[in-house]
């Protein structure tokens, strides 16, 4: 390479002007340059970091795996909450039907309540007024 | 954004974002851990990002910044890890002493820079970045990285010629 087109490249890089493709002719083509930029090339060509050989599908695959799985573990988390959610509908469903309304109570209490009517009754024909050792008292009504 | 938007316009950036991870981690075994959560966070975000104007600049940028935030865990140094030197190997020992002196001595002048002059010349020059995505992931405008860019530089070949000169003198 011309050793005019080197200076004019190496002046355009250092003012921060050269395109990337510039800037690897001067590097490819550094022992023809001044020894500054030549230390410099043989640096840059020693320290550049290697992207491994295809890094985007390899990373593509498992990237769909973690992305999918995750999405299966929400659906699993949700389905779990929901069959809880559910139980806990049923529980509280059949409690309320346990539990009877008060017309309901009322009914039933009174049916109770008509069972002792007739053992009242009996006591107040027969109630004792009086009672000691050898007599009782009993009043009758007719 | 849908799935083959996604792997189209941002996860095909996984190549590109790996010189950047690699670098800032300071090794290359956590790297792929690194992008492949970056794009899951990407991923998370997708909404956002399709109606995002500059989608790979957002990438870079959030690259960076994860890769910043594992090191805050971890409690790492980025000017430490910044550069990543390989062993040379040479067949020649002599050469291999030289290699290994001039690397030394680049680390030192590097080590000098500030720290922005120092980040910017490394993504330019040695991880290959256009000025744009240096701009985005670092966020200067593109004028304030070319002038870093360009005080780094003269910086660095100042000081390579003083050694060299020195060298040349001593020989």
């Amino acid at each position: 390479m011309k050793e005019k087109t080197i200076e004019r490249l190496i002046k355009k890089y250092k003012e921060g002007a050269s395109t990337l493709q510039e800037e690897q002719v001067l590097f490819d083509n550094s022992e023809n340059s001044p020894s500054m930029m030549d230390a410099w090339a043989a640096f840059i060509n020693q320290n550049k970091i290697e992207v491994p050989r295809n890094l985007n599908d390899r990373l593509w695959d498992s990237f769909q795996n973690r992305t999918t799985r995750k999405r299966r573990l929400k659906i699993k988390i949700l389905s779990a909450a929901a069959s809880v959610l559910l139980l806990i509908a049923f529980f509280i469903g059949f409690r309320e039907q346990k539990q009877l309304s008060y017309k309901e109570k009322e009914v039933l209490l009174n049916e109770a309540l008509n069972m002792f009517v007739d053992y009242e009754q009996e006591i107040a024909r027969e109630s004792i007024i009086y009672e000691d050792e050898q007599i009782i008292i009993y009043t009758h009504l007719e | 954004m849908n799935k083959t938007e996604f792997k189209r316009k941002v996860f095909s950036l996984s190549e590109r974002l790996y010189p950047m991870v690699s670098r800032i981690l300071g090794n290359s075994e956590h790297t792929e851990d690194a992008i492949q959560e970056i794009m899951i966070k990407l991923w998370i975000k997708r909404k956002q990002l399709g109606q995002h104007p500059n989608i790979q600049g957002f990438v870079f940028l959030t690259a960076r910044n994860h890769c910043i935030d594992l090191l805050k865990k971890k409690k790492m140094k980025m000017a430490d890890s910044t550069l990543l030197f390989k062993v040379l190997e040479s067949e020649n020992i002599q050469e291999q002493l030289e290699w290994k002196e001039l690397n030394i001595i680049i680390r030192r002048l590097l080590k000098k820079l500030p720290e922005r002059q120092k980040e910017v010349l490394i993504m330019r020059d040695l991880d290959g970045y256009e000025l744009i995505e240096i701009a985005a992931a670092t966020q200067l405008k593109i004028e304030h990285v070319r002038v870093l860019l360009s005080r780094a530089r003269k910086q660095i070949g100042k000081a390579l010629e003083k050694t060299y000169c020195y060298e040349r003198k001593n020989n």
